[in-house]
């Protein structure tokens, strides 16, 4: 949580000043810039939402970060509220409160109060920051960051109430959470590109990112009140509900659970079929819904950029030609490859966040106990290491086939040929990066057995975002953005990555896992 | 080193003397051997470094001759283990969880996990998250039983179970050792290891403290006495008596322990004119209770 608010805090507070420079640095000032920058941020509108008064500082952090921070604490809260019942029911901790002699309604309110306070901090942190990159970047927004800050707050407090919702449906946390993401993330494009949805754009007004976009004060629009009562109210009734059938069901089952239909024990065992046979296999066939859940949301995800690169295009062109005359200045021009390698290098988040994901399953297989109950099978911990990197190459190949077969369905929608080397290019790099963060995610789980391997990987790889946004805009030494897994990924749909970024890759996912398997075979107290 | 399982020195250090140090010991095999202590005497710490989960710090360990690390595939395919934690597969049925782990050791006959599951009377198709304690530890049970191992290394295996499970179990322990099986027990249910096993081990502070059969660690111990005299006694003079503890004096009967000969404490009570006196073997539990810490109740 204190991660979250600072890390997007400093984010927010270096992102000002760095903007300032480019505008001095290309001469002409903010205007200058806003007008070369404005039909670009624009053609990205579906990723960023409306883009305005990029002319100001506050104009471009809304359009520039805030969206990001908007998502990412929704997300937050969504998992917290997921997690904030079921999680604990899960671990059988609820058990315990109850029998200190908590009530139902106790506890509810108890985690509630502290998850309110959470986000609070979340909202002051990012606030505090913003107003500090405010001021030095020559600029006082204080009272406009607040309303937005706010604004992106009460998104939280919405996503947190329907994650609280949605796990009375689950018994797993995770279901719950990864469900609500799910909707968060697709609710949030829905805000950005309603208006070419044709019939279904009154979606919007299913999405809290659509209110949130009516108060984007630091991009000069007025803080609607309308809009943030609507937030508070939906978050009111959507946490009602919640309660509600949380003081009806059962601990530890669901809501509209299934009457339990008794039948005679069956006590005869029948041998499965393949999937059973090996880790690898068992390990897949253990997770079809989360599976299914990323596969699907990145090929969706991939479809759409893909599919938005003629109008993204389109919208430079219309702009005047005041963009192209400075590209023409630097000698290039924008094509559609260009604008689709450019989108599709988001696809290496999903790609981190998947394999983020795989780290907190091989951390939760550590400390449930699982592994100990395949190696004291006849299985040797060289064994194990290669079937859980079989695991990742092959997730990573299907997640590559998600990215190829979303850009290819989205490039038949936007009526343009898709390069088919460059899609085999990505492919395969989409496969090696997933290889380095699991080589390197399998070294931190075996050294640590705990849920903080997950968090130490995730933390990692927004270092590596970080590292590769700010070195450039920061004029950070070459090396310090070659650290970063993202800068080693490229832009493979345009040309081939570097050998060397390969061979670090490679480096990263081979010598992870053999520094996984001396650190197993030294005997630390923890094995993975 | 050609026993069922041997160790010498073998230590594993977390720090601030917790761990297992300096373990030397040898099981027969055949044998059925219990392993006792209090908790975090060292017991699972041992079994776990048996079954190369963990990696000593020194000393060494070998099972059937070969060495626990360099051997540990070979060891693991002989050896049913079961696990102190219960892993948890809270979205699998029991057949699924005993299906993987049956493929990944390979040559397990079906009708022999049908067979465990009916003796144990676990449904083997309901989710693991919907079993009782009981049953979770049935599911580990099966798996430690269900290759006919020639070693079973158990870590509290009545856990959870009712009593009719409890003797299922210990029929199951009984045919294993007809089959010729070694059998490690780890348990604080003293009685349980008290019917099973030949020898007894018991560890405490990561130590092995004492090592013998039932007999001799009876023998050499402690037998609980309750005399009911005519004259008046000292409990002072009784507690100076060498072998004789926890001296209990109330109106004109005594209660104590003497630990070897029961002469010097008979000599002592003469004068005092004995009315009845009764002299009990400690149970093995009793036995354990009074040499590691506990009030031993008379």
């Amino acid at each position: 949580m204190l991660a979250l608010g600072v890390g997007f805090g400093v984010s927010v507070a270096v992102l000002g000043p760095a903007y300032v420079a480019a505008a001095k640095a290309i001469g002409g000032g903010l205007q200058a810039l806003a007008t070369a920058a404005t039909p670009v941020a624009k053609s990205f509108q579906f990723l960023t939402g409306p883009v305005d008064r990029l002319d100001t500082v506050g104009g471009y952090l809304s359009y520039k970060i805030f969206p990001d921070i908007a998502l990412l604490v929704a997300i937050y809260a969504a998992i917290e509220g997921a997690q904030i019942l079921r999680g604990s029911e899960s671990k059988g901790i609820y058990d315990l409160w109850f029998a200190a002699g908590r009530s139902r309604n106790a506890i509810f309110r108890d985690r509630v109060a502290g998850f309110l306070i959470a986000l609070s901090v979340v909202v002051a942190l990012i606030f505090v920051f913003t107003a500090i990159g405010g001021a030095l970047s020559g600029v006082q927004f204080a009272l406009e960051a607040l309303g937005q800050c706010v604004a992106f707050g009460l998104v939280g407090l919405l996503s947190f109430a329907i994650g609280l919702l949605v796990s009375q449906f689950f018994q797993a946390a995770r279901s719950a959470s990864g469900v609500t993401a799910g909707y968060l993330v697709a609710s949030f494009f829905i805000a950005n590109m309603y208006d070419s949805l044709g019939a279904l754009t009154f979606l919007r007004y299913l999405s809290p990112f659509y209110y949130y976009v009516n108060a984007r004060t630091l991009a000069g629009t007025t803080f609607d009140v309308a809009s943030m009562a609507t937030l508070v109210i939906a978050a009111l009734v959507v946490g009602a509900v919640a309660w509600r059938l949380y003081l009806r069901r059962d601990i530890g089952d669901v809501s509209l659970a299934r009457a339990h239909h008794s039948r005679p024990a069956d006590f005869t065992f029948r041998p499965s079929t393949v999937w059973r046979r090996t880790l690898w296999l068992n390990w897949i066939a253990d997770q079809p819904v989360g599976i299914a859940s990323w596969v699907i949301a990145i090929a969706a995800f991939t479809a759409v950029e893909a599919a938005v690169v003629p109008s993204a295009i389109r919208i430079v062109e219309d702009s005047g030609g005041a963009l192209g005359k400075l590209l023409q200045s630097h000698g290039t021009f924008l094509t559609t490859d260009q604008y689709l390698s450019f989108f599709l290098s988001f696809t290496a988040l999903l790609v981190a966040g998947f394999a983020v994901a795989q780290v907190a399953r091989w951390a939760s297989d550590a400390t449930q106990h699982r592994n100990d109950a395949v190696l004291t099978q006849a299985v040797s911990m060289g064994r194990f290491l290669m079937e859980r990197t079989a695991t990742t190459l092959v997730l990573a190949a299907m997640i590559g086939g998600a990215i190829v077969a979303g850009t290819s369905v989205g490039a038949q929608i936007g009526g343009y040929a898709v390069d088919a080397g460059g899609l085999i290019r990505t492919f395969f790099d989409v496969v090696l990066l997933s290889f380095a963060i699991g080589g390197a995610g399998l070294l931190i789980v075996t050294l640590l057995r705990s849920a903080a391997a997950t968090g130490i990987t995730g933390g990692l790889l927004i270092a590596c975002f970080l590292l590769t946004t700010f070195a450039g805009l920061l004029a950070w030494p070459s090396w310090a953005s070659r650290i970063s897994v993202f800068d080693a990924y490229g832009t493979p749909y345009l040309s081939m990555p570097l050998t060397g970024s390969i061979i670090y890759l490679a480096v990263l996912g081979v010598g992870g896992t053999f520094a996984a398997y001396l650190a197993m075979r030294r005997g630390m107290r923890i094995v993975a | 080193m050609t026993g069922a399982v041997e160790t010498e020195g073998l230590t594993k250090d977390y720090g601030q003397h917790r761990g297992l140090f300096g373990l030397n010991l040898e099981v027969v095999k055949g044998e059925a051997f219990g392993y006792i202590g209090p908790n975090g005497a060292g017991k699972t710490t041992t079994l776990r470094l048996l079954m190369d989960l963990l990696r000593p710090d020194r000393g060494r360990a070998s099972i059937f001759g070969m060495d626990t690390q360099r051997d540990g595939v070979k060891i693991r395919a002989l050896t049913g283990y079961l696990p102190g934690e219960a892993p948890e597969y809270p979205n699998q049925t029991g057949e699924r969880i005993l299906d993987l782990l049956a493929h990944l050791r390979g040559g397990v006959d079906p009708n022999r996990i049908t067979e465990l599951a009916k003796r144990f009377d676990l449904d083997l198709h309901r989710k693991y998250r919907t079993y009782s304690h009981g049953n979770k530890q049935k599911v580990w049970l099966i798996q430690a039983f269900m290759h006919n191992p020639q070693l079973l290394l158990l870590d509290e295996p009545t856990t959870g179970l009712d009593p009719l499970m409890q003797q299922i179990f210990r029929d199951l322990v009984k045919e294993a050792r007809e089959r010729g099986a070694t059998v490690f027990l780890s348990s604080h249910v003293l009685p349980e290891v008290q019917e099973i096993c030949d020898r007894i081990g018991v560890v405490h502070d990561g130590e092995l403290r004492q090592v013998g059969t039932m007999e001799e660690l009876r023998i050499s111990h402690i037998r609980r006495i309750d005399a009911t005299v005519q004259q008046p006694i000292d409990s002072e003079r009784f507690a100076r008596i060498p072998g004789v503890a926890d001296v209990v004096v109330s109106d004109h009967r005594l209660q104590c322990t003497v630990t070897g000969a029961m002469e010097p404490l008979l000599e002592a009570l003469m004068p005092a004119v004995v009315v009845s006196l009764d002299s009990t073997e400690m149970s093995l539990e009793e036995v354990f209770l009074s040499e590691y810490g506990q009030p031993t109740q008379p």
